[in-house]
């Protein structure tokens, strides 16, 4: 099951495994510094942000509450995952450690994003959430690829298993 | 057994992630704003992140006519910091440029901010 989930999808050509990687690092790098970091304490996170380890910023719960609904009964649930999403799950992307599970836990915080809080504003504020929305998916799918931290956790566990 | 072990987990991380929400402070900002070089100031507003807004505005009260504003603010945060931009008959100071920072006193709840305004 574990090899499952971090196996990534062969492709034909090096060249294709090296186009894939540009997406997934940007987007990881992104993720876990420019919008996780602010808001989840991560050892880079802005000091001036006073967030301490794995904290998540006083205002992220409130401005969650606000969707309605689920969200207004358990706000620091939601606005927890969906920090931890991006700041920990981005630096999973980065390095393609657990991509296909921090992938996901992307797709559903981009789609609650772009559907609760940015559409409402119109569609060009939702395209930074659609842009991350895109890499999730085919992360999903394809998972970290060749060069990924996956693809040498499956390469050990299969060496662990020849032994 | 199963479940109860399931139940107990969530609950255990239920409970940790309410207690990693960051602690909110008291802080209060005494903002004066020094003017010059419009000859008529009708209005004088300050924006910025709750309580203030940025979409609309909060009227400083006039101390000197035409060269002196001031506004107290209580913010509840977390942060270090706020973030402010003053606004003179409508129209927003250092246009282009980067809001101001306000540090806030390390040893104190109360931080004095004095500036000009359109000047950094």
């Amino acid at each position: 099951m574990l090899k499952k989930l971090l196996q990534p999808l062969p492709l034909a050509y090096w060249w294709q495994e090296i186009l894939l990687l540009f997406p997934r690092i940007i987007s990881g790098y992104l993720l876990t510094v420019e919008f996780g970091s602010p808001k989840f304490g991560m050892p880079w996170s802005p000091a001036k942000n006073n967030l301490g380890l794995f904290e998540v910023a006083f205002w992220f719960p409130s401005d969650v509450s606000e969707f309605g609904g689920l969200f207004a009964s358990f706000p620091v649930f939601f606005a927890w995952m969906a920090a931890f999403a991006e700041a920990v799950g981005g630096l999973g992307i980065l390095l393609g450690f657990n991509t296909r599970v921090f992938a996901f836990l992307n797709i559903c915080t981009m789609l609650v994003a772009i559907f609760w809080q940015q559409l409402p504003n119109g569609m060009w504020n939702a395209l930074p959430a659609l842009g991350f929305l895109w890499v999730s998916i085919y992360l999903t799918i394809m998972g970290g690829g060749k060069y990924s931290a996956d693809k040498l956790l499956v390469h050990l566990i299969n060496k662990n298993k020849n032994q | 057994m199963q479940y109860f072990k399931y139940s107990l987990i969530a609950a255990i991380l239920c409970i940790y992630m309410a207690a990693c929400v960051q602690p909110v402070h008291k802080k209060v900002v005494v903002y004066t704003v020094k003017v010059s070089g419009i000859d008529s100031v009708e209005m004088m507003a300050i924006r910025g992140p709750k309580p203030l807004s940025w979409n609309s505005d909060s009227v400083l009260t006039t101390i000197i006519p035409d060269s002196l504003y001031t506004i107290t603010v209580t913010y509840l945060t977390g942060y270090n910091f706020t973030e402010a931009k003053f606004v003179a008959n409508g129209n927003f100071e250092l246009k282009g440029k980067d809001n101001r920072t306000i540090d806030f006193a390390p040893n104190s709840d109360t931080t004095f901010y004095n500036c000009v305004f359109d000047k950094e």
